[in-house]
């Protein structure tokens, strides 16, 4: 089949080891970004099959109906980027593998890694060396302090478990089944939200974004938070209302936030407010991006374009489209 | 008593809560770093107990010889910085607690959070994203890769505990008895030193800087890593051979290093080749820089000058002095 991939940014998958299932098929890789419908109708008009990574590009009617040729879209996790009722009317399958066993153990490691990194400083304490001035003021422990974990599923429970190991407090809010799995698993649940908030002094966002989710962190949720707390999102940034993070620090509190997800990506705006305050420390939707996270997603992705020119297709989304296959 | 306290960079100390226990002593606190001997005397002239953060001033006997008030110096931790014998001729009072028990959680987090920065490449990320580019590279997951640690005393342990709860593989290299610790804690020890080197995707430094350390590390050792691993040092940069780790950096292997810690402190020069490696991820001696740990540290130092004052001094470095303590 011809495969077109978008979006692989480094030219990554070609490098992996799951690579060598698309043996036999004729890929095209693309890595840049590109969003435009003609650009996009252009790049994949011979494509039988479309490779996404994530979310990254979004896949809509005009430029469905605009590509004759394709039969199927491989992909992992949720698609709020694809349009499944074109792709179901238009006979695309979609294929999107979403009962994965294991967490984002890489989502969880980038979590931790931007809690140390914000609570120490770590960003602006190297730019102090390297201007020649040395130190850049004085960090905080971890160990005693209490760990916000908002949503326990997959991966809050493994960055509680993090939480743990350093010696921290944690405590869990969430919904009912989840708040009984973290009980379960030995942590406290906070009694209610307000405390929650009013006494982490990590808040740590572990959320699908569904309709129920958006905006589920309000301004006054934040305006709860200790002026020393710091707020981690590796989730989705409208899991926040729209603006109030910003504003929350710039009144203060929390004093701090580390940020790896933005309302639109890629963010190309150096102006963006986030990029631009001290107080916060941003990285650019790394969650998932590593070599080993990507092996395991992308032998998936390939899998299901294999099982479906077997003509056994597998992880499939929308099985009516099936019956309208081209 | 007049207290003086160097070296307090960021005015941290009147902030702590632990402050408050040298309530009505005259406490002078220094904020910049000053190493000229004419400069500290001057400083300290009126001086009776000097407190001191880390390593950060030395106090040599040319300096001693010129403070003729100062009886009592109160610190925590080692002390190659302090010319004790002069300290013991002159009557002063070293005091330094050696804070059995507890390892500098502080460090050990640190040590662990530069391990992921480097694995993630934050640096080079963000500054990415900060230039509009979005995206840097891909990164590389913690779980499953072999943590080495060099050796299992108290920092050595933490960093392993950390290590275990993020699924990575924990072999230890030391001594016998840290191997021997290592293992009756459940984590592996290396068959041996080459293995140890060869074997880990990241090494991190836990060890005291003594004769016996000094330079254990070597060019051969850093040869065996991989072009992939990632060598984390916390503690003191003489435990490697000097201009080792730039070597290697260039020859890549191993292909990354963190480092907080410097030949020469506070490293003011930002030629330092280290700074200019884009494979090296430095920090500014942060490890136990953090408001928690000072509350620790100097509740312990400020509790030294307590005692003094009461008459009953605690955790003296060189008991001998009593005999003949300036008064």
């Amino acid at each position: 089949m011809k495969v077109s991939i978008l979006d692989d940014y480094h030219d990554t998958l070609r490098t992996l080891e799951a690579f060598g299932k698309l043996a036999g098929h004729e890929v095209t890789v693309w890595n840049d970004h590109v969003q435009d419908t003609e650009a996009l109708a252009k790049r994949l008009e011979q494509a039988e099959a479309l490779v996404l990574i994530r979310e990254r590009t979004q896949i809509r009617a005009p430029l469905l109906e605009r590509l004759p040729r394709l039969k199927l879209i491989s992909q992992r996790s949720v698609f709020p980027h694809i349009d499944v009722d074109a792709c179901t009317r238009l006979g695309v399958v979609l294929c999107s593998n979403q009962s994965f066993g294991r967490p984002s153990y890489a989502t969880a490691e980038l979590t931790w890694g931007l809690v140390i990194a914000a609570m120490r400083d770590i960003p602006l304490q190297m730019e102090s060396l390297k201007a020649g001035k040395w130190q850049a003021g004085v960090g905080s422990t971890l160990r005693g302090k209490t760990l916000g974990i908002l949503g326990y599923g997959k991966i809050g429970a493994v960055v509680a478990g993090y939480g743990k190991a350093f010696g921290m407090k944690v405590l869990v809010w969430s919904r009912d089944a989840s708040r009984a799995r973290a009980l379960a698993d030995g942590y406290a649940a906070a009694k209610s939200r307000e405390t929650f908030f009013a006494e982490s002094d990590v808040v740590s966002l572990h959320l699908r974004l569904i309709d129920a989710t958006r905006g589920i962190v309000t301004a006054a949720d934040l305006a709860r938070m200790k002026s020393t707390a710091l707020i981690v999102n590796t989730s989705r940034a409208p899991l926040i209302e729209p603006g109030a993070l910003v504003a929350a620090l710039r009144a203060g509190r929390p004093g701090k936030a580390a940020v790896d997800v933005f309302e639109e990506e890629p963010v190309r705006d150096t102006g963006h407010p986030l990029l631009n305050m001290p107080n916060v420390v941003c990285t650019p939707h790394l969650g998932y991006v590593t070599r080993e996270d990507h092996e395991i997603a992308f032998a998936e992705i390939f899998d299901q374009i294999n099982a479906f020119v077997a003509g056994k297709p597998i992880n499939v989304v929308n099985p009516e489209a099936l019956g309208k296959r081209k | 008593m007049k207290i003086s306290i160097l070296d307090d960079y960021h005015d941290t100390l009147r902030t702590l809560e632990v402050f408050k226990k040298l309530a009505g002593h005259e406490v002078t606190v220094w904020n910049d770093h000053v190493q000229d001997t004419d400069a500290l005397a001057a400083r300290l002239a009126d001086a009776d107990a000097l407190v001191l953060i880390r390593e950060r001033t030395k106090i040599r006997k040319a300096l001693l010889e010129r403070l003729p008030r100062l009886r009592l110096i109160s610190q925590r931790s080692v002390y190659p910085h302090i010319d004790v014998a002069d300290c013991t001729r002159l009557g002063i009072v070293v005091c330094s607690s050696q804070h059995p028990g507890s390892p500098s959680y502080a460090t050990a987090e640190l040590a662990f959070g530069l391990m992921i920065t480097a694995m993630r490449d934050l640096p080079r990320q963000i500054a990415s994203l900060k230039a509009g580019t979005w995206q840097a590279g891909v990164g590389r997951t913690l779980r499953g890769k072999t943590l080495g640690v060099f050796s299992y005393g108290r920092i050595g342990a933490a960093v392993a505990g950390y290590g275990r709860a993020f699924g990575m593989k924990v072999v230890a290299w030391g001594r016998e008895p840290s191997r021997e610790r290592a293992r009756a804690e459940g984590f592996a020890a290396a068959a041996s030193k080459e293995a140890f080197f060869e074997e880990c995707d990241v090494v991190s430094l836990h060890m005291r800087l003594v004769e016996a350390t000094r330079c254990i590390v070597t060019a051969r050792d850093l040869a065996r890593m991989k072009p992939d691993a990632l060598l984390v040092n916390t503690s003191r940069a003489p435990l490697i051979e000097p201009g080792a780790l730039v070597a290697a950096l260039k020859a890549g292997r191993p292909g990354m290093a963190a480092v907080d810690v410097y030949e020469e402190e506070p490293l003011l020069d930002i030629r330092h080749p280290l700074l200019n490696l884009p494979n090296a991820i430095c920090t500014p001696h942060l490890g136990y820089v953090t408001r928690d740990e000072y509350g620790v540290q100097f509740a312990d130092v400020f509790d030294q000058i307590t005692a003094y004052a009461a008459g009953a001094p605690i955790n003296v470095v060189n008991p001998e002095v009593l005999k003949n303590a300036r008064k």
